[in-house]
């Protein structure tokens, strides 16, 4: 039964992550592009989805918070209790970038100069950033010994330093260029071909920046990938590889390559996001009361009858709109 | 390390119920306003179907608000929500989630949908004909009220867990007395937020003072569940614990005026709405409709402090008092101390002159500090410090016989009386030096009043009442 949490605490983890990527890069791919001045389709696209794409993986998001307290209670409210207001403070910031989104949207927006177009975007993409980083410390520090949780509290500490929240970050940052690579190449329309190798560069590069991290951090633990991970990393090295070569391909105009860039990326999100759990379920103790609880059933129904509305909705959309 | 030992936080002179009672109050008006925002933009779009002219309008407008006010600030507090929880009482919400987790996720099922369709209509409704306008916005009616039904079912469960206590049944915890009228109760009110919302919104539309009063007379028709409110909250009243019920109709001066505040205000926005836009059809101004909706937050806040309130000694019923000690464990803490497993040091020990005042401010800390403050909201100085010193050990050892909403002390005597000497020594101006209080007698005597007040709470024992009558 606890493995059915871990499954599903992997699979809604990698689709929040996914679009959390989309979002970081779309908010920064349109921050420089006001900063140089002028519009482009992806930028356009990227500001025009930018507000659903927060709202899905808000939403989204929600079920990994739902099950992170369920498979490790007591280490998650501890760390969320030493991180106290700076953590709580997660949430103005996104309720602020959410707005900032919007904003971003309205004509009047687009008419500003360019500085304060970047300055819109922007703010929003930090406050994502910061909102990226506490999550980080907050993973970190729940996996943290009782010690370093009690040496906190005394401290009265705001910040939680560890060198591998840094190296966390370089890995998704790294991911969220291919995630939004992928995605504005979906979205974007009348993208020019200058564009596109845009992109495709933009998601090759986030592939190495992701590798360098995830290099860095296994370096500074020889303990770091356990036996029970290794499958992982051979399936997310494999969505590597195909991610990396879609890129190329699309790079130089190749048929379907896309494609094939975003199945990699996918694949890459859901082995990464499964190594993370197989490092964490290695390194820290079991909740023993998960048997028994009732409702499982139900949920499965749920999930297939939200299954089914939203694909007709989807239907009903695309056979009406006008 | 004990897996029931959790770090608490200083909220400075606001005391952690006010942090969770503050953003909660927002999230449930903000929730509140999504679900009946749904049966006014479904009802709407009937309309539209229908030919009512101005509709399609008031829709695009109406939604654009819903949007920025809902999807947003309301899904974010609902967010907050969890997390402010987790603040103030991470074995409350612990206890939930194991629970009721299956059933957070089928409603997290309800919330995406609800998302999806609201997304959806927001992007391609202008552009979709009114019969694929009104099966989206019924979608995302159907599935905002899908995530009352299931959250009301956790929510009603912490004041009344009916069966659920005998067998930990989910479904008779879920479905427990409590949860028809609530859900009931809360529809209605959801009802009346969309329809005073609407009308503010119509307001805000560049159409004739007579196109916007048809409007205004059509979603005012959203505003008749309110009539079965009085008799909903009769309902809700009569199925809660007799000691709840008594607890906020006199038992407690502060928790009867906001049960009056709450029922005072519905009432004046029920006799307007029914008596003055339903009968008489007035015209309703943007301005009145923003002070029927800012009396609709002040009663939805009061109501909101009432149903939180009326679980006291409790957060979850039988099972946990307010400060997340169980009933089972108040017996071990009279033994072997609230404090003596507590792994997180106090951290301005340093302030106190003497060791039993350090343990005083641990014991507060772990005990009294989730309903009170030493000095700022619900002091415990401006309770208790004028108080004599036999008076505080004696109100302190006997807790839940001082007040019926009070758990019991889950202390032994040296910990009654480190707490008294802490009240004393802050009420006398925190001096540098105080002495040590240690006399065998008192401790003894302490003991004595620990042992005839018991470890059950006061409701939990008709004979603590009978043995004072003569």
């Amino acid at each position: 039964m606890t493995s059915s949490y871990v499954i599903l605490l992997v699979l809604t983890f990698a689709a929040h992550k996914l679009l959390v990527g989309f979002v970081l890069g779309a908010a920064a791919w349109a921050t420089v592009r006001a900063l140089r001045g002028g519009d482009d389709p992806v930028a356009y696209a990227s500001r025009d989805w930018l507000p659903f794409a927060l709202g899905a993986a808000i939403t989204a998001g929600v079920a990994p918070l739902l099950l992170i307290q369920v498979l490790y209670q007591h280490r998650v409210y501890t760390a969320t209790l030493l991180l106290s207001h700076r953590f709580m403070a997660i949430v103005p910031a996104l309720i602020a970038g959410f707005y900032l989104l919007y904003l971003a949207k309205t004509e009047r927006v687009a008419a500003w100069p360019r500085l304060r177009r970047a300055a819109v975007t922007g703010t929003a993409l930090a406050a994502f950033l910061f909102v990226a980083w506490t999550w980080i410390e907050e993973h970190t520090l729940a996996a943290a010994s009782p010690e370093v949780w009690v040496a906190h509290y005394r401290d009265q500490a705001l910040v939680h330093r560890d060198v591998t929240i840094a190296q966390r970050l370089v890995v998704w940052l790294g991911l969220a260029a291919a995630a939004f690579a992928t995605g504005a190449g979906w979205l974007a329309r009348g993208v020019s071909e200058r564009d596109r190798r845009g992109l495709a560069r933009v998601g090759l590069a986030g592939l190495v920046v992701a590798a360098a991290g995830a290099a860095l951090l296994a370096s500074g633990d020889p303990d770091d990938v356990p036996a029970v991970g290794m499958p992982y990393l051979v399936v997310a090295a494999v969505g590597l590889v195909a991610a990396a070569a879609g890129f190329v391909m699309w790079h130089a105009g190749v048929a379907r390559a896309r494609a094939l860039a975003t199945t990699g990326v996918v694949v890459l999100y859901v082995a990464v996001s499964a190594l993370r759990e197989a490092r964490r379920v290695h390194r820290i103790e079991w909740r023993p009361t998960l048997e028994g609880a009732q409702g499982f059933p139900l949920f499965l129904a749920f999930v297939v009858i939200a299954v089914v509305v939203i694909v007709w909705c989807a239907r009903l959309v695309s056979r009406n709109v006008r | 390390m004990d897996p029931t030992a959790y770090p608490v936080n200083d909220f400075g002179p606001a005391m952690r119920g006010m942090v969770i009672g503050a953003v909660g109050i927002l999230h449930v008006f903000l929730a509140q306003f999504a679900i009946g925002g749904g049966f006014v933009l479904t009802y709407v779009q009937w309309l539209a179907g229908r030919g009512v002219p101005d509709t399609r309008r008031f829709l695009d407008s109406f939604f654009k608000y819903l949007v920025l006010i809902s999807f947003v600030t309301g899904a974010m507090t609902g967010v907050a929500m969890w997390l402010t929880t987790i603040q103030v009482g991470p074995r409350t919400i612990g206890l939930m989630v194991d629970e009721f987790h299956w059933i957070w996720a089928v409603e997290w099922c309800c919330f995406t949908v609800e998302i999806v369709a609201g997304y959806m209509f927001l992007r391609f409704g202008a552009r979709l004909p009114d019969s694929a306008r009104l099966k989206l916005l019924a979608t995302y009616s159907v599935a905002s009220f899908g995530s009352l039904f299931w959250v009301n079912g956790i929510l009603s469960w912490q004041l009344t867990p009916g069966a659920w206590i005998g067998g930990g049944d989910v479904w008779a915890g879920f479905f427990n007395p409590s949860f028809w009228p609530s859900l009931l109760y809360r529809a209605a009110v959801s009802s009346t937020l969309g329809a005073l919302a609407a009308i503010a919104v119509v307001n805000t539309m560049d159409i004739d003072r007579a196109a916007r009063h048809a409007l205004i007379a059509r979603v005012s028709r959203l505003l008749v569940p309110m009539a079965a409110m009085p008799l909903l909250g009769v309902w809700f009243m009569a199925v809660i614990p007799a000691d709840s019920r008594a607890w906020i109709t006199g038992g407690s001066v502060a928790m009867s005026m906001f049960l009056a505040m709450a029922a005072g205000a519905s009432l004046l926005i029920g006799a307007y709405a029914l008596v003055g836009i339903l009968w008489r059809r007035l015209y309703v101004s943007g301005a009145t409709a923003a002070l029927l909706l800012a009396l609709a937050f002040g009663a939805t806040a009061a109501g909101e402090f009432v149903r939180e309130g009326a679980r006291k000694p409790y957060t979850i019923r039988q099972v946990l008092f307010s400060n997340a000690i169980t009933p089972g464990e108040v017996a071990r803490m009279r033994r072997d101390g609230s404090v003596t497993g507590d792994p997180y040091p106090l951290r301005d020990a340093a302030r106190y002159p003497t060791p039993q005042l350090v343990l005083g401010a641990h014991v507060v800390r772990v005990q009294c500090s989730a309903c009170h403050t030493m000095s700022g909201a619900n002091g415990l100085v401006h309770l208790g410090g004028g108080w004599t010193p036999d008076q505080l050990r004696l109100n302190i050892a006997k807790l839940q016989r001082t007040k019926a909403f009070m758990p019991p002390f889950a202390g032994p005597a040296t910990e009654v009386e480190a707490v008294a000497q802490l009240i004393a020594w802050e009420a006398a101006g925190a001096p540098d030096t105080w002495p040590v209080s240690d006399d065998p007698a008192v401790l003894a005597q302490i003991q004595r009043w620990l042992d005839e007040a018991g470890t059950q709470p006061a409701p939990e024992r008709p004979e603590a009442r009978r043995e004072v009558r003569p």
